[in-house]
């Protein structure tokens, strides 16, 4: 049931801190990059390359005719390939920023998941034929080789320990396993791959026939790995330690705006150097009991107002219930911003703006932060008129740059933003860019709708609030 | 978007494959040092324990290559990096027949001494058979068959074979 709204009422905005309208000189941080992406691209795919050729330098077609001459091959490439996919994908999720802005951490995510598999089959390869290639040529069973690798030659116990992390860790992160599991212990176990990445480099210096008596490449390798722990330490600890010694933010209010969606404020120093673009989030982390060792991902629901700073979360698991009962005074770390869907992915002179529930918040931020010769149609979903959240400011923005403005009230089956109603309520649809935000098949029914009334892809933005 | 990169990975790789593929393809033998020159010249061979054959012992530096004569000649001592080895080969004329490791230094590796007790009687034995050091290595002591294979060149250059 589409209502539509036509400005009677003057909006009253919410008397907190994060005052409307704009200041110019907020919002809009830096722009995506997409040169410095496809570098990264090339140079995964040449170091993926180059640890190929060199596992296989060592090989000459005579060498590789025997079967154990043939499955220690199969192990130096299966061992080099699978570490290298590893540091990969410790890099995809280290927080670069200019993959973060330019890519998005989803779909750097999604490309982590997508290569997930791979390392510890390579690896766990790699561990095998080793073990017979060697138990054959030392004519010896498997139980006796392993044995001997661990008493005879270098750091092959500290090998053996992070395989074993390695096999514990990526056991968890099947997707079927770690559906069951809290967040919380997921995330815990996942810091075993850390440990068994760093286990393993001793192992490859001094037991590997492509290392010994090679010190270029040892230097080389060395860098590999050095540099992907710096990128790590700096990217996700040494930065974000001195944002938070600049931002010292604490929390000032907490304020339930619909049932159960509570907007936080909070005040800090030299916010107006905090490069956000409207509909980024943030990661934060409350100083408070049960939320101050995982940091979770929440939008910011406005620009950021010197010296404030707002999100409006809603309390669905026990993180962000906890959060409705945070006292004022209570630190806060954040780390980012994240995300990329800001007003840097317009293509078009319209832009459509689509949220259910508590998605709003990032579209909230975004509208703020568009350009002003941006032609703005909003439309939100909520069950009940109480469950619109932010709605008042939405609208006011709305209004202030003469866009228009609908809200489809009702229970899911019946307000259905399905194709028909979004050409109704959004005529310009296909001429626009449409960012969705909301839960993930509301977001999956729009987008699908978007598509049919010839939408492209490429137009079609999407944030999920469900991590 | 997805898609887009994946060219450039996919590219990359075949390049890195490529680049470094060819320029370690000329010097894939082992980097092997040569630490120690053999102090053993054709004037003053050592004899070694094995050289049954050595009736005397200048019989090879003063044999003025007779033909027939027995020569025996230890090869360079070569760094196999688990240890040091030295091959010595005894000839009669232009025919190998004997091949022995004088020196051999396994760094008190339990390990490294059982893989070098299994290969070097088979580089031995492919020595003889092809009597040159135009062997292949056995498989798992590759750096054990690489230094010994550069030792016995060494030494079968040194006796002119």
């Amino acid at each position: 049931m589409p209502t539509s709204t036509n400005y009677t009422k003057r909006p009253s905005l919410p008397g907190r801190a994060t005052d409307l309208p704009a200041s110019p000189n907020r919002g809009s941080g830096p722009a995506p990059m997409p040169r410095v992406a496809d570098w990264f691209a090339w140079l995964g795919g040449l170091g993926l390359g180059a640890s190929a050729a060199f596992a296989l330098s060592q090989d000459s077609l005579h060498s590789v005719t025997s079967m154990a001459g043939f499955l220690d091959a199969v192990g130096r490439l299966s061992g080099m390939v699978g570490t290298y996919l590893l540091l990969v994908m410790l890099l995809l999720m280290a927080r670069i920023p200019w993959l973060e802005r330019t890519i998005g951490q989803d779909r750097l995510t999604r490309w982590h998941r997508r290569i997930g598999a791979w390392p510890v089959v390579l690896i766990t390869m790699h561990v095998v034929t080793l073990l017979f290639g060697y138990a054959a040529t030392a004519k010896t069973n498997v139980v006796n080789q392993a044995v001997t690798f661990i008493q005879h030659y270098p750091d092959m116990l500290m090998a053996f320990v992070g395989f074993g992390l390695l096999l514990l860790a990526t056991t968890f992160s099947i997707p079927q396993v770690r559906r069951r599991l809290r967040y919380e212990t997921w995330w815990t176990i996942h810091l075993a791959f850390y440990f068994a990445v760093a286990l393993s480099f001793a192992h490859q210096i001094r037991t590997g026939i492509i290392f010994l008596g090679h010190p270029m490449t040892v230097a080389l390798w060395t860098r590999v790995f050095v540099g992907v722990a710096a990128v790590l330490v700096i990217s996700r600890i040494v930065r974000p330690m001195l944002a938070n010694l600049r931002y010292r933010l604490r929390v000032t209010s907490v304020e339930e705006v619909s049932p159960g969606v509570f907007a936080i404020v909070m005040r800090g120093h030299h916010l107006e150097r905090l490069n956000v673009s409207g509909g980024q989030y943030f990661q934060w982390r409350f100083l408070a009991p049960g939320l101050l060792i995982h940091s979770h991902p929440y939008s910011l629901s406005a620009l950021p107002n010197p010296p404030h700073l707002r999100m409006t979360v809603k309390s669905l698991g026990d993180q962000s219930s906890a959060l409705a009962h945070l006292r004022p005074g209570t630190r806060v770390f954040i780390e980012g911003p994240y995300g990329v869907f800001t007003r840097h992915q317009i293509s078009t002179p319209a832009v459509t703006l689509i949220g259910a529930g508590v998605g709003v918040t990032p579209l909230r931020a975004l509208l703020e932060d568009l350009p002003h010769d941006v032609a703005v149609t909003v439309l939100l979903r909520a069950s009940t008129p109480e469950d619109l959240v932010h709605a008042d400011e939405v609208r006011a923005l709305v209004k202030q740059r003469q866009g228009t403005f609908h809200t489809l009230l009702g229970p899911r089956q019946r307000a259905r933003l399905d194709r028909n109603t979004l050409n109704k309520l959004a005529p310009r649809v296909r001429d626009s860019d449409v960012y969705i935000c909301g839960p993930e098949g509301f977001n999956d029914d729009v987008a699908k709708a978007a598509t049919s009334l010839g939408v492209p892809n490429t137009r079609i933005h999407q944030e999920e609030f469900s991590f | 978007m997805t898609t887009r990169r994946t060219p450039m990975v996919v590219l990359g790789a075949v390049i890195g494959l490529v680049a470094i593929g060819s320029f370690h393809a000329s010097p894939a033998a082992l980097a092997m040092t040569t630490t120690a020159p053999a102090p053993t010249s054709r004037s003053a061979p050592t004899p070694t324990k094995q050289s049954t054959t050595t009736p005397s012992a200048p019989t090879t530096s003063s044999t003025p290559a007779a033909p027939s004569a027995v020569r025996s000649q230890t090869g360079s001592t070569v760094n196999y990096n688990y240890g040091m080895l030295a091959v010595s080969v005894t000839v009669q004329g232009k025919t190998i027949t004997n091949i022995s490791v004088p020196s051999l230094n396994d760094g008190g590796n339990s390990y490294s001494q059982s893989l070098d007790s299994m290969s070097i009687p088979i580089l031995t034995k492919e020595a003889m058979a092809a009597q040159s050091a135009h062997i292949q290595s056995v498989s798992g002591a590759s750096y054990t068959s690489a230094g010994f294979i550069q030792s016995l060149q060494s030494a079968l250059t040194a006796l002119g074979i």
